[in-house]
């Protein structure tokens, strides 16, 4: 299976990095898709089939933290999994998180090793 | 580097040596990029300005920090960080490269300060052109620390308050 993916991320520099990232991880990639704000995320999935979503926290119009409530409220993308990419490293609020819903948190920065251990963690085999 | 209302237990000079061995992983670990000690107070700054990456944050303490930098030294940043060529790359990746490593260092600073249990609330990070003058001004200043990164100066300035 080839993933659809969306990053959400304000910073170019970070949406750069995490297109690289996928693309050197050996995850079967069909195609990674771009937001860079929560709301801009949303019209994303609203308009295109998405596999798995990346976010950062820190995001103006609406962060990560409010996206993956909003996509909890929703029927058609609650089952959708979350990765939460951030420098947040309060054990305190990744335990938030992970509370909240997201399937994975992951630290920056990061490795392609790391993303790809993370996906085949959420889709073993 | 804390205000006379400052935070419990850190002292000006512990958080000066904090943020120097943080910034110094960071580059590192960030961007293969290498702290040298400033050799002299002669530093020359390259004409055309400076960039000043702001970031806040709240929590059992509040305050700030920033890294202000050449724009050379923001490519240079942002091409080692994703491993191309600057002339691949634009001015919004160096600016948010140096977005990018003022949001990394403060998390780390945080931490080095508070452990990883402590909750903080950080900004989004803000950008600011920053003249010759007011770089200088700034270095003077005693909440500032001065190092050299791959032969550009970067400057790192904190401000901590009780809550």
């Amino acid at each position: 299976m080839a993933y659809v993916i969306l990053v959400v991320d304000d910073s170019l520099l970070a949406r750069t990095f995490m297109e690289k990232a996928l693309r050197l991880s050996g995850l079967p990639v069909q195609d990674i898709l771009f937001a860079k704000t929560g709301i801009e995320a949303l019209k994303v999935m609203e308009e295109h089939w998405v596999d798995i979503v990346f976010a950062d926290i820190n995001m103006p119009e609406m962060n990560g933290i409010e996206l993956v409530r909003v996509m909890h409220e929703s029927r058609t993308l609650q089952n959708l999994p979350v990765i939460i990419v951030s420098t947040e490293r309060s054990e305190t609020r990744i335990h938030e998180l992970e509370q909240s819903g997201i399937k994975a948190y992951i630290s920056k920065p990061f490795t392609p090793e790391k993303l790809k251990q993370v996906v085949e963690n959420l889709f073993p085999g | 580097m804390a205000d006379s209302a400052s935070t419990p237990m850190v002292s000006d000079q512990d958080i000066r040596e904090i943020l120097q061995e943080v910034v110094a992983d960071v580059l590192e670990q960030f961007a293969f990029m290498f702290v040298a000690p400033v050799e002299s107070n002669g530093i020359k700054i390259p004409g055309g300005g400076m960039l000043r990456a702001e970031i806040h944050f709240k929590g059992p303490f509040s305050g700030w920090l920033s890294l202000c930098a050449t724009q050379p030294f923001c490519s240079l940043l942002a091409s080692n960080v994703l491993g191309m060529d600057p002339e691949e790359l634009t001015l919004e990746h160096a600016h948010d490269a140096l977005k990018e490593l003022v949001n990394v260092t403060c998390g780390e600073l945080l931490v080095a300060i508070s452990g990883k249990q402590t909750l903080f609330d950080l900004s989004v990070p803000i950008m600011e052109s920053m003249t010759d003058t007011a770089f200088k001004t700034a270095r003077t200043c005693s909440n500032s620390l001065l190092l050299m990164v791959d032969d550009e100066p970067l400057l790192i300035s904190a401000g901590l308050t009780a809550s």
